[in-house]
C-alpha cells in the first residue's frame, strides 16, 4: 500500500522533471543526421564536478543543438580515468554511439607509469581537442618569491627545501615540475596533492612555497590577488595574464598544460569522426560558446582529427622519455 | 571461536600485505607497515582474550567452544547468502529486469511471509520503482535483460 | 553594500518559482538520500543540465535544497532499515535503529528531523553572517593540520568500543589497513591492487558501507522472521516530534553538534561522514547516561543528524568566500555556478553577490522546507516497519546491489559490497563492533595522504606536527581522549568522586 503511494509520488515527480529534458532535446536539427544515432553516450572517467565534467557541461548543450543529437554523460570514475578509458578501448563498439572525454597527460601517463593499465592511444580514434589549460606557477600573495627567478634561485641555494605542490602523481603539473627541475638544474621538494584545489589552497595558505597548477583553475584567485602567478608554461603570453612571463622567455623550455578533447574507440567510421569533429569545430567557432568558455576561464584550443592524433602521439613520446629517466627515483625498487 | 577465526584471518591479511609492501618505496609502505603490525598485535590480543575467557568458563564447567545453533537457521542463512551471491552474479548476466523479480519471488515464495497476491504486487512494484529511479531517471547503465 | 545584497537575496528567495524549486529540490533530496548508493553529489550532477534552462538563482536554490535534504534523507533508511542511505548517516544507525526496534521509529525520525532543522539553521546563520570572516580559516588547514584532525578522529574508536576495547581497536585498525589499498598518494604505487584496475582508487567507502550494514541486516531479518514482530511495530500515529521537555534536554547537544558540523564542514577534506562521528562521540562524552548510547538514546540520533546538516553550511563557507570547495558536493555546486557562467572564486561575494546571497537564503529556507516536507514524507516511511521482515530483507538486498552498482557504474563494486557484507555479518555474529571499521575506512585515506604530504613538507621530520600550533593542540586533545579511556583516568575520576561525593547521579 504505502509503497504504492511512494511510487506514485516519485513517478509524478520524475515525470515532471523528465518533461524538462525532452523539451531540451527537441531542438531544431541542423544539417544531416548523425550516423551514430540520435543519442550519444559520453563516458566520463572522473567524478561529477571535475574538469572533465565542467567541459562536458559546457560543450554538450551547444553540440546537441548543432548536431540534433542528445548527449548523455555516463560517469565511471576510478584509477585516474583508466577504468573508463580501458573500457572505451577494449569493450565499446566503435559505432559512434559512445565517445569519451580524453585528458592529456593522464590518458597516456596512466599506461606509461602502470603496467597494470593495458590500453594505449593506438586503440582509440581521437576526434578533436577542445581546450588546453596551460600550466602556471603560483605563490601566496605575501610570498617572498616576487618573481620566477626568486623561486629558482631559492631552490638552487637550498636544494630540496623549496616545497612545490602539484595536483597528483602523473598529472601535467607533476610532469612540468620534473621537466622544469631538469631544465633549470634545480631540485624542488615536490608535494603531490589529490587534485588542483588542495594544491593551490595549500600555497595560498602558506603551507607550501609554490604550487604548479593550471591557469583556468587558479585564474579567479590570481585575478583577486590572493595568488601571484610567477610564470606560465605556454608558447606565448596569455591574453588573460598579459603581465605574467612565459617560462620560455625566461629561458626555460617548458611548455605544458592539460588538454581535454573527445575520442572514440579505434575503428570509428571516418564519416562519424568527421561529423563529430565538424560539429565540435562549429561549436568552438560560435561566439556565444566562446563567451561562455571565456567566462569559465577555459582556453579554447581546437585541434581537428589529424592534428589531435599527432598531438597525442607526440605527447606520448615525450612522456615515455621523461618517465624512463625518472622512473627509478619515483617508484624505487620493484615497480 | 568466531573471534579467533576472524583474528587469524586478519593476521593472514596483515602478513600478506606486509610481504606485498616489501617491494614498495618507503613512502608507500610506511603507513601499511605500521598499521599491519598493530593489527597483528591486536589480533593476538583478541585471541588471548578469548582463550582466557574459555579458561574461566572451563573452570566453572561452562565451556562452549562452538555455540549451538539451530540447524534450520544455518540452512536458511547459508541458502539466503548463496541466493544473494547468485542474484549479484545474475544481474550482470541475465540483467536487472529478469534477475530482480526472480530473486524477490524465490525468497517470497519459499518463505511465504505474505499472501501470494501481495507477493506478486510487491515484486512488481519494487522492480519498477527501483527501475524508475535508478535506470529511467538516473540513466544507470546496468544490463536490463539478456543481450540488451 | 552587504546589507542590500542580503535583502535582495531574501526577496529573490520569495519568488514563487524559487520557492517551488526549493520544495522540488527538497523532495528529490529526501528520496535520493534515503536510497543507499544514491548520493547528493550524483543527483546534483545529473540535475545540472536541467537547471540550465532556469534562471541561475532558481537552479542553484534547487540544488542547494537537494544537497541539504539528502543529508536528512540518509537517516530514514538508517533508522528504519539499519542501512545508512548516505555515509553521513552512518552514526545515526547506532541509536536510531535500536530506537525503531523499540517501536519508536516515528519518534526517532522526529528527533532526526528536528535536529536536522536546528543544525541546518545554525549553519545557515553562520553562513549568512560570518562567511567572509570564517572563509580564511579553511586556509589554515593544510596537510599537517589535517593529519592531526584524522588522528583525533581515530581516537573516537576508543570510545565507540567501550566494553569491547580490544575488539573495537582491532576493527578500527583493520579499517585503516583496508583503506591503504589503492594508488599511493605521493608515489602513485598501486598498493595491494593485484593488477585490478577497480582497486586503483582504493576501496570506495560508500560501497563498503552499504555492504557492512545492509547485507548483515537482510540476513538477520530473514533468520529472525516475524516471530516477535508485535514488539517492533511502530504505530503510525505515534508522536513524531519530541515534546518540549525532551527538546529542551536535547538542545545543548544539538547546538554543540551543529557547531561541530560547521567546523568539520569548514575544513577542506572532511565532510558529513566524519562530522557525524565527531558529534556522536562528543554527545557521548558529555552525556551522563553513557551506557544508554547504542541502545536507542535520543541524544545519539540528534547529535549526528544535527552535525551532518550543519556540514552543508560549513562546507559552503570556504566555497562562497574563497571559491574553495569544502566537499565533493560543494564542488558540484560550484559546477552549477559555472553552468550559469559564474566563475567560482573570491568574486562570488562581490560581483555575483545577489545570486550568492540568494543561495545562502535558499539554504536557510530549504531547512524549513525540509522540516515540512520531511514531516509528511516520513510519516509514509514509518509504515515500512509494518512490512514483514522477510519481505523487507530481499528488498534491502536489491537496493544494496543496485545502489553499489550505481555509485561508479561498476559491476566490480557489487561484488566488493558483498565481500564487505560478509565481513559485516561475521563481525556482528562474533560481537566485534562494525562502527570502528567504518571510521578506519573514512579516516584512513586522509591520514595516509596527509602524513605523506606532511613528511615531504617537513623534510621527513615528525617534529612538524608539534611545531604547528593547530596540529599540536589537536594532537594534545587526541592524547587526552586516549588517556580518558584508559584505566588511569578512570581511577583518577573515581578518587575525585570519592572526595567530593557523587553529584547529579
Amino acid at each position: 500500500m504505502q509503497t504504492r503511494i511512494l511510487a506514485a509520488t516519485t513517478a509524478g515527480l520524475l515525470a515532471s522533471v523528465m518533461g524538462f529534458s525532452t523539451a531540451l532535446a527537441q531542438e531544431d536539427q541542423a544539417g544531416q543526421d548523425y550516423v551514430g544515432g540520435d543519442e550519444v553516450t559520453v563516458l566520463m572517467g572522473f567524478k561529477p564536478g571535475g574538469g572533465s565534467d565542467a567541459l562536458a557541461q559546457l560543450v554538450q548543450p551547444f553540440l546537441a543543438d548543432e548536431m540534433g543529437v542528445n548527449f548523455v554523460n555516463q560517469y565511471q570514475p576510478g584509477a585516474v580515468g583508466a577504468i573508463a578509458w580501458t573500457r572505451l578501448a577494449k569493450q565499446i563498439e566503435p559505432d559512434g554511439e559512445t565517445i569519451s572525454i580524453t585528458n592529456t597527460p593522464m590518458l597516456m601517463t596512466n599506461y606509461i607509469m602502470n603496467e597494470a593499465i593495458t590500453y594505449d592511444i593506438s586503440e582509440l580514434t581521437p576526434i578533436a581537442n577542445i581546450v588546453t589549460d596551460p600550466g602556471v606557477v603560483v605563490v601566496a600573495k605575501d610570498s617572498p618569491y616576487k618573481n620566477f627567478d626568486d623561486l629558482i634561485n631559492a631552490a638552487k641555494e637550498n636544494p630540496g627545501t623549496v616545497t612545490v605542490g602539484n595536483s597528483g602523481v602523473g598529472g601535467d603539473d607533476w610532469f612540468s615540475t620534473i621537466i622544469l627541475s631538469k631544465e633549470a638544474g634545480v631540485e624542488f621538494q615536490t608535494v603531490p596533492f589529490q587534485g588542483d584545489g588542495p594544491s593551490w589552497t595549500a600555497a595560498m595558505g602558506g603551507k607550501i612555497d609554490a604550487s604548479f597548477n593550471n591557469v583556468g583553475i587558479t585564474y579567479p584567485q590570481i585575478e583577486a590577488g590572493n595568488l601571484r602567478a610567477l610564470a606560465v608554461f605556454a608558447e606565448e603570453r596569455l591574453p588573460s595574464l598579459p603581465d605574467v612571463p612565459t617560462a620560455k622567455e625566461l629561458g626555460y623550455d617548458v611548455v605544458a598544460g592539460s588538454s581535454r578533447g573527445y575520442s572514440a574507440p579505434a575503428g570509428l567510421s571516418e564519416e562519424a569522426r568527421q561529423q563529430l569533429a565538424n560539429g565540435l569545430q562549429r561549436v568552438t567557432e560560435d561566439p556565444e560558446f566562446q563567451k561562455a568558455a571565456a567566462d569559465r576561464a577555459m582556453n579554447i584550443d581546437f585541434m581537428g582529427p589529424e592534428k589531435y592524433t599527432a598531438y597525442l602521439q607526440d605527447q606520448e613520446q615525450r612522456f615515455i622519455e621523461v618517465w624512463d629517466e625518472i622512473k627509478d627515483e619515483v617508484q624505487g625498487s620493484g615497480s | 571461536m568466531g573471534r579467533i577465526l576472524v583474528a587469524i584471518a586478519a593476521i593472514a591479511l596483515a602478513v600478506f600485505f606486509r610481504v606485498e609492501a616489501a617491494d614498495y618505496r618507503i613512502a608507500a609502505s610506511r603507513l601499511p607497515d605500521v598499521v599491519g603490525a598493530v593489527l597483528i598485535l591486536l589480533s593476538v590480543m583478541l585471541i588471548v582474550q578469548v582463550l582466557m575467557s574459555w579458561r574461566k568458563a572451563s573452570a566453572q564447567g561452562e565451556l562452549t567452544i562452538f555455540p549451538k545453533v539451530e540447524p534450520r537457521a544455518i540452512l536458511l542463512g547459508v541458502a539466503f547468502i548463496v541466493l544473494i551471491f547468485a542474484y549479484a552474479w545474475s544481474i550482470q548476466t541475465i540483467g536487472y529486469l529478469v534477475a530482480t523479480p526472480v530473486f524477490l519471488l524465490v525468497v517470497l515464495v519459499v518463505l511465504r511471509p505474505i499472501h501470494w497476491l501481495w507477493t506478486i504486487v510487491i515484486t512488481a512494484t519494487v522492480t519498477l520503482v527501483i527501475w524508475a529511479i535508478f535506470i529511467y531517471f538516473l540513466k544507470m547503465p546496468i544490463l536490463l535483460y539478456p543481450g540488451s | 553594500m552587504t546589507e542590500s545584497f542580503l535583502l535582495a537575496g531574501l526577496l529573490n528567495v520569495f519568488d514563487p518559482a524559487n520557492l517551488l524549486a526549493i520544495v522540488a529540490g527538497t523532495l528529490i533530496g529526501i528520496v535520493v538520500g534515503s536510497m543507499p548508493g544514491l548520493s547528493a553529489t550524483m543527483a546534483i550532477a545529473l540535475l545540472l543540465p536541467l537547471t540550465f534552462a532556469m534562471p541561475p538563482e532558481t537552479g542553484i536554490s534547487m540544488l542547494a535544497a537537494l544537497y541539504l535534504s539528502a543529508m536528512y534523507g540518509g537517516s530514514i533508511a538508517a533508522i528504519l532499515l539499519r542501512t545508512p542511505g548516505t555515509p553521513a548517516a552512518a552514526a545515526t544507525v547506532m541509536d536510531g535503529y535500536p530506537m525503531a526496534m523499540k517501536g519508536k521509529a516515528g519518534q526517532a525520525l522526529g528527533i532526526s528531523l528536528t535536529a536536522s532543522l536546528i543544525g541546518g539553521v545554525i549553519s545557515s546563520i553562520v553562513l549568512l553572517t560570518f562567511a567572509p570572516l570564517l572563509g580564511s580559516l579553511a586556509l589554515h588547514f593544510g596537510p599537517v593540520e589535517l593529519f592531526a584532525v584524522a588522528v583525533l578522529g581515530i581516537t573516537i574508536v576508543g570510545s565507540l568500543s567501550s566494553g569491547a576495547m580490544i575488539a573495537g581497536l582491532f576493527s578500527g585498525v583493520l579499517g585503516l589497513l583496508i583503506a591503504t589499498i589503492g594508488m599511493d598518494p605521493t608515489t602513485g604505487t598501486p598498493r595491494f591492487t593485484f593488477g585490478e584496475l577497480n582497486l586503483f582508487s582504493g576501496v570506495p567507502f560508500t560501497v563498503a558501507l552499504i555492504g557492512l550494514f545492509s547485507i548483515p541486516q537482510a540476513i538477520r531479518l530473514i533468520l529472525q522472521g516475524d516471530a516477535n514482530k508485535d514488539a517492533a511495530v511502530s504505530s503510525i500515529a505515534d508522536r513524531m516530534l519530541p515534546r518540549f521537555k525532551e527538546f529542551r534536554a536535547l538542545l545543548p547537544n544539538i547546538v554543540r553538534s551543529g557547531g561541530i558540523g560547521v567546523m568539520t564542514g569548514l575544513i577542506p577534506g572532511t565532510g558529513g561522514d566524519t562530522a557525524c562521528w565527531f558529534a556522536y562521540n562528543e554527545a557521548k562524552r558529555f552525556a551522563r547516561n553513557k551506557h544508554e548510547f547504542g541502545t536507542g538514546c535520543p541524544a545519539g540520533i540528534a547529535a549526528p543528524e544535527a552535525a551532518n546538516n550543519a556540514v552543508v553550511g560549513g562546507a559552503l563557507v570556504p566555497t562562497i568566500a574563497l571559491g574553495i570547495p569544502g566537499s565533493s558536493s560543494t564542488a558540484v555546486l560550484l559546477g552549477a555556478f559555472m553552468v550559469h557562467g559564474i566563475l567560482p572564486g573570491p568574486t562570488l561575494m562581490t560581483d555575483h553577490a545577489e545570486i550568492t546571497y540568494t543561495l545562502l537564503w535558499a539554504v536557510l529556507f530549504a531547512n524549513i522546507a525540509l522540516f515540512i516536507v520531511g514531516l509528511l514524507f516520513t510519516r509514509l516511511c514509518v509504515s515500512v516497519t509494518k512490512v514483514p521482515n522477510r519481505v523487507v530483507a530481499p528488498i534491502i538486498v536489491v537496493l544494496a546491489v543496485v545502489g553499489s552498482f550505481a555509485l561508479n557504474n561498476s559491476y566490480f563494486d557489487i561484488m566488493l559490497m558483498l565481500v564487505f557484507g560478509m565481513i559485516g555479518f561475521a563481525f556482528d555474529e562474533f560481537k566485534i563492533p562494525t562502527a570502528p571499521l567504518v571510521i578506519g575506512l573514512i579516516l584512513g585515506p586522509i591520514l595516509d595522504a596527509s602524513l605523506q604530504q606532511s613528511m615531504l613538507i617537513g623534510q621527513g621530520s615528525w617534529m612538524i606536527f608539534l611545531e604547528n600550533p593547530i596540529s599540536a593542540v589537536l594532537l594534545a586533545i587526541a592524547l587526552f581522549s586516549i588517556l580518558q579511556a584508559t584505566p588511569i583516568f578512570g581511577l583518577a575520576k573515581k578518587l575525585r568522586y570519592r572526595s567530593s561525593g557523587p553529584r547529579n547521579l
